[in-house]
């Protein structure tokens, strides 16, 4: 069931209704982005996890008439099949930079190596970004090796940082705290603030991990 | 041209905030009171969007090296310029060597100064915004907050508004309060009837302390516990400055300007873009009440702020032409 | 009519004449305009000093902010002092003293006023 709300005066939210975000209608959301994206009412569409924030440029005067618009928009989405790129990301796993490998292991039960190999198994897709400048939204990881946030975050993780958080995985694009469990560290540059797009990955691309070295 | 003489920290370059790379993760940062921060430039004659400084802390001083047209916005933080008592909200003229002194606030007058410079803070905009991005470091002044010692200049203005002259504070002219308190509109969200009844209800009525452990992220307020029905699980959705969170401990988290652009908390509602700037004034320690309202109040109280603003452009452009034609 | 404009005023009458001087006296102050030889330079009425209001508006003894009125009857205030403010809608305008003197009277707190409407009269040292 889609759920249509707003964010004060700020933004409309459209949610999918979805229980899990699925690739499938992660692809009608970025169709709905694009269409929605060029209203004279939105200033942005912002993707999130199978929904999608509208910011107003000005806010409608007649809300009931922009949700149906929103609606209707959502109803008539097809799948977008963004030909993206994959990029691969080598990967330093444990030691320093994987703090919470251990505690990754003694969730799942497995061992180093098979929890490796189920990280670096899928192609992720990126779902959306946010959180912060050039972070990506994955999809796609191994339900085995799901671990819990952590109950106190890490006030300072750094950029690069490789984290399973619940059932998503995810790599941070710059130092900040995290609740997420560390695994390990890539040196790629997510983010340029004086690039156009400033992001290296968007929606539509994937990542594979590579795993380069495994620190036991 | 001014250089930082003193700060205690926390102090940083502002515009009306970066828009369009939420998609890039990028938040709008941008000033805590935008309608200080418009004011003190429409003031000077900048745009209303020209980057100023935000001091959150005092006491704050710079010195000018060059003669400086400059104006004092939001808190009343009684400002001497060479050692003479400033008027706030007022328009005022440095020479160089004068030491500009900001201290701490006067009771009931707000918390953030916005000193604002003819032609705005000279820095390059990146990615459309002069705000500073703090996870990230970019943008403002190398994206940090200011440092003793830092060196700014001015735009070369495009114009100049005349001298002699302040504004009335949007305290006194556009006020809101609930039983003495400030008070801020809410919209509810999407998860707001999940909440039990009495949780709802708690927070129309209750007042709420803007707790120490809020900052430019978030104001973490603390209160009655709210709760829901069952257990809200949510996918990471799209959130602005404003929404106001319940995490799992039941105490309200309000997004500020260094909200990141996503979250997964379910949220109780959002305080509307029109009340934003109470919210930027109103002081750790202190307390505040919400008051529901609907999208049409919302949309009213939008463009009496607008109204204001464009009042105080209007008044500013008929005074310098009227006291120009009196010279 | 403030001084200013009596002066101007004064000035177009002589012009042409022989006329050498004229003295206008009111209840607040006196004026003189003297001619002399080459340029007609007005002559300051001595000892007072009015200061209108550019504008119409209300007339403030402080900043809405503050609890202290920006000066005292008796007090010196420099050229440049702040007197008062005067508020035209949104805006405060600052009403400043034009010389050095002292506070006389001030207009009433509060007060409406209009354009050229006493709002403070300066006791002033005599003009070279």
């Amino acid at each position: 069931m889609t759920v249509f709300s707003v964010l004060g005066t700020t933004a409309a939210l459209f949610e999918a209704g979805s229980a899990k975000a699925t690739l499938a209608t992660q692809q009608r959301i970025w169709a709905m982005a694009a269409t929605a994206g060029a209203w004279p009412e939105v200033r942005e569409a912002v993707p999130g996890m199978n929904n999608l924030m509208l910011v107003f440029t000005q806010p409608p005067a007649d809300l009931a008439v922009f949700e149906a618009q929103v609606l209707a928009c959502w109803q008539e989405a097809e799948p977008l099949a963004l030909d993206g790129r994959v990029v691969e990301l080598p990967v330093i796993y444990g030691g320093e930079h994987g703090p919470h490998l251990a505690d990754v292991m003694a969730h799942t039960g497995l061992d180093v190596d098979e929890l490796v190999d189920r990280h670096t198994a899928p192609l992720y897709p990126v779902f959306a970004l946010g959180s912060h400048p050039g972070y990506c939204y994955l999809g796609g990881m191994d339900a085995r090796i799901a671990t819990p946030r952590r109950t106190i975050p890490v006030m300072r993780i750094p950029g690069g940082a490789v984290s399973i958080g619940g059932a998503q995985t995810g790599v941070s694009a710059s130092d900040g705290p995290s609740g997420w469990n560390t695994i390990g560290h890539t040196d790629n540059s997510f983010f340029d603030p004086t690039r156009s797009p400033p992001v290296l990955l968007q929606p539509g691309d994937s990542i594979r991990f590579r795993a380069d070295r495994v620190i036991r | 041209m001014i250089e930082v003489t003193e700060t205690p920290g926390l102090a940083t370059l502002q515009d009306l905030g970066r828009h369009g790379s939420l998609r890039y993760g990028v938040g709008v940062a941008g000033a805590m009171d935008r309608v200080s921060l418009a004011a003190g430039n429409l003031l000077l004659g900048n745009e209303a969007g020209a980057a100023g400084i935000e001091v959150p802390i005092f006491p704050f001083a710079v010195r000018f090296t060059a003669a400086c047209r400059f104006a004092l916005t939001g808190a009343d933080c009684a400002a001497r310029l060479a050692g003479r008592d400033l008027l706030p909200w007022s328009v005022h003229a440095a020479n160089a060597g004068d030491e500009l002194v900001l201290g701490l606030p006067r009771a009931q007058s707000g918390c953030r100064a916005y000193l604002v410079l003819l032609g705005g803070v000279d820095v390059p905009a990146v990615l459309g915004s002069r705000s500073t991005q703090i996870r990230g470091a970019f943008g403002g002044l190398e994206g940090r907050p200011l440092r003793v010692g830092d060196r700014l200049g001015a735009a070369a203005p495009s114009q100049a508004g005349p001298l002699g002259i302040g504004v009335m504070p949007p305290a006194l002219t556009l006020p809101l309060a609930l039983d003495g308190l400030d008070a801020m509109r809410v919209l509810p969200s999407a998860e707001y009837e999940s909440l039990t009844a009495s949780s709802r209800d708690a927070f129309w009525a209750g007042t709420w302390k803007i707790t120490a452990q809020s900052d430019r992220y978030g104001y973490r307020l603390a209160g009655e516990t709210l709760a829901f029905e069952q257990p809200v699980e949510m996918l990471s959705h799209g959130i602005v400055p404003g929404v106001i969170q319940v995490p799992p401990s039941g105490q309200p988290i309000i997004q500020m300007s260094d909200a990141q652009p996503s979250g997964g908390y379910p949220k109780f509602g959002t305080v509307i873009e029109a009340d934003l700037w109470r919210l930027g004034q109103a002081p750790v320690g202190s307390r505040i009440r919400f008051i529901r309202t609907d999208w049409a109040e919302a949309l009213a109280a939008q463009d009496a702020v607008q109204a204001w603003l464009g009042d105080i452009q209007q008044m500013i452009g008929l005074w310098s032409d009227y006291a120009g034609a009196q010279r | 009519m403030t001084p200013g404009q009596a002066i101007a005023e004064f000035e177009e009458l002589l012009e042409g004449t022989s006329i050498t001087a004229l003295i206008l006296t009111t209840p607040i102050e006196t004026i003189t305009v003297r001619r002399q030889s080459g340029s007609a330079l007005p002559v300051r009425p001595a000892g007072r000093f009015t200061v209108t209001a550019p504008c119409c508006g209300e007339f403030l003894h402080r900043h809405p902010l503050q609890p202290a009125p920006l000066v005292q009857i008796g007090q010196p205030v420099r050229a440049g002092a702040m007197l008062g403010l005067l508020r035209v809608g949104p805006l405060l305008l600052q009403v400043v003293a034009p010389r050095d003197g002292a506070i006389e009277a001030i207009a009433d707190d509060g007060g409406l006023v209009g354009y050229g409407t006493p709002l403070v009269h300066l006791v002033t040292k005599d003009d070279a």
